[in-house]
């Protein structure tokens, strides 16, 4: 078997040898230049540099210091030799002073760097990195980011995730606007936001995780959109806050949390959306069924969306909100149906009461091509035996409890 | 696997000139073969000149478990409007507990799996490979490593010293 085979690793293709080396720490990756004349150089070509904590410390406390030193004076020595492109540097670590990180980022600047991941506590971001004009993909984790006065911005940025990071109001609408391909944004952010402004012309996916008291979206290609806040903060005197959401009418999927909920249900009328959703088709809602306002905004919201086709509700109380749902259903039998293309109603943390069998009675009644209403965590007989009396607009509707 | 569907069938020829028979959904994991199918939709009989019969159905069988898999979780997703987390977590456990067993072959079939991914471009099972052959050398001396993989040392007493003095640190014990 051997005489037949031998040595078949080392004459993979250098790319697959490379990327074999990428799955290693780094210290060990260096270490196959030793195997053999043919592994000697491999490394330096290395497409993928990722320092994890672990990397640079196996030892004691008392050693760490040293050791940091040690591994920072390597990592220097292989930024020297290390020749060709590096498309993705990643360092995830709690040990390395900012200036040795800058030297490196501004390194990355020279190699057509094209991902960079940093999660490194209260660090601040270093010029360089703002002169990587070849990025696609960044993410930043705990980092300070202040824009250099002459940002020209990353004409080549699909991709922004930004955790725990600082970034002023101005900063932050720049950096988003002078991003023209971006199509990816998350943010977990650390400090709060007054006005949050994103316009963008290309961003398909907006996630965010945090706190603004208001927020002013241009961005005409958002598809995928998820809001949820730690609490509600809309501030009135901004004026409505509904109409921020005619910026929100290509929009496919839409999730906002109940703090947002609140916001919404505060500002502005109420009774009308402005506009129409053409294109939404998947709602993640929490909604406080005991709050009219925001029952009707949820209704509203789906009576904008005529192709709606999931809706998931996360309800959090649940009393009489009867009235408003016959409002509606009787407004819904005038037009077309109020779900024209709803196929699958979600709701889970319900308790049995009239206000849910109202609006699963809605559903089932203005559905008609409805396929499964899903009913979470129902502690009782009771509804399935109301609910299944009511007769259902499509046939096909099938009631799960779960 | 049986299926009643009239889905299209592709033959897939091993070097050795043994035939495969597999259906489109299954080939067209395979990048470089979905090219093929998108220049020339007709084509229905594909050489592969560079894999042999037994890594070759192996290859197959990957592509079939993770189709099959995919095929499962969406019709899950439809039935329910959206997959349930628990659910969908347990198959992504089975699935990588079946890419672990999978992995289970001795270092010259997993680089001629390397190879068969990396020419057939199948991305997952070339992250696996990948994966697999770096796991083997982590945490190893470079002695383990060339007895591992059979890598005849060349490098002269000079050569290595040279490299070992250029990064001490690298080649620190670490114990």
């Amino acid at each position: 078997m051997e005489a037949k085979y031998g040595d078949l690793i080392s004459d993979l293709p250098g790319l697959v040898k490379e990327k074999i080396l990428g799955h290693l720490p780094i210290k060990e990756a260096i270490r196959t230049s030793i195997l053999s004349s043919k592994w000697r150089q491999t490394w330096v070509s290395m497409p993928e540099i990722v320092i994890r904590n672990e990397d640079c410390l196996t030892c004691t406390k008392n050693e760490e210091l040293i050791l940091s030193t040690k591994f920072i004076q390597f990592m220097d020595w292989v930024f020297g030799v290390h020749n060709g492109s590096m498309s993705k540097f990643s360092i995830c670590s709690d040990h390395f002073s900012s200036k040795a990180v800058n030297r490196w980022i501004l390194n990355l600047s020279r190699k057509q760097v094209q991902q960079i991941f940093i999660s490194l506590d209260r660090y601040k971001m270093p010029s360089g990195f703002f002169m990587s004009h070849t990025l696609t993909h960044v993410y930043l984790e705990k980092c300070t980011v202040i824009l250099p006065a002459k940002f020209n911005g990353f004409k080549m940025l699909q991709e922004l995730g930004m955790k725990f990071c600082i970034i002023s109001e101005d900063h932050f609408e720049k950096l988003v606007s002078s991003s023209p391909r971006l199509e990816n944004l998350s943010l977990e952010l650390f400090n709060d936001f007054y006005m949050m402004r994103i316009c963008s012309r290309n961003l398909l996916k907006f996630d965010f995780w945090g706190e603004f008291k208001s927020i002013h979206l241009d961005a005409p290609r958002l598809a995928s959109v998820c809001i949820r806040k730690f609490i509600p903060t809309y501030d009135m005197r901004n004026g409505s806050l509904v109409n921020n959401l005619e910026s929100l009418k290509e929009v496919e999927i839409l999730e906002i949390n109940k703090h947002f909920v609140m916001d919404l249900a505060k500002g502005g009328p109420i009774n009308k959306l402005p506009i129409k959703f053409e294109k939404l088709k998947q709602i993640k809602i929490e909604i406080n069924v005991e709050d009219p306002k925001e029952v009707a905004l949820a209704l509203n919201l789906f009576r904008s969306a005529p192709l709606l086709e999931h809706v998931r509700i996360k309800a959090y109380s649940g009393r009489a909100i009867a009235s408003v749902v016959s409002a509606c259903s009787s407004s819904a039998t005038t037009g077309n149906y109020l779900f024209e293309y709803l196929k699958t109603f979600a709701i889970f943390n319900l308790t049995v009461s009239e206000s849910v069998l109202s609006l699963v009675h809605l559903v089932l009644i203005s559905a008609p091509a409805l396929k499964k209403v899903v009913l979470g965590k129902v502690d009782s007989s009771l509804l399935l035996n109301r609910l299944s009396q009511i007769e259902k607009l499509s046939k096909e509707a099938q009631i799960i409890v779960c | 696997m049986a299926r009643s569907s009239t889905e299209n069938m592709i033959t897939l020829m091993s070097s050795d000139g043994e035939e495969f028979m597999v259906t489109e959904k299954v080939a067209r994991e395979c990048t470089t073969i979905r090219n093929m199918l998108e220049d020339d939709c007709v084509i229905t009989n594909i050489p592969l000149p560079n894999v042999t019969s037994d890594i070759l159905s192996m290859v197959i069988e990957y592509c079939m478990e993770h189709v099959a898999a995919a095929e499962k979780a969406a019709a899950e997703t439809a039935e329910k409007g959206s997959s349930s987390a628990p659910a969908a977590a347990k198959a992504n456990k089975d699935l990588e507990e079946w890419d672990k067993a999978f992995m289970n072959v001795d270092v010259y079939t997993l680089c001629d799996l390397i190879l068969a991914a990396n020419y057939l471009n199948v991305s997952g099972l070339l992250d696996l490979t990948i994966q697999t052959a770096a796991n083997l050398i982590k945490g190893k001396s470079p002695e383990q490593i060339r007895k591992t993989f059979h890598i005849q040392n060349d490098l002269s007493l000079e050569e290595e010293e040279k490299i070992r003095s250029q990064t001490p640190w690298a080649f620190e014990k670490s114990e």
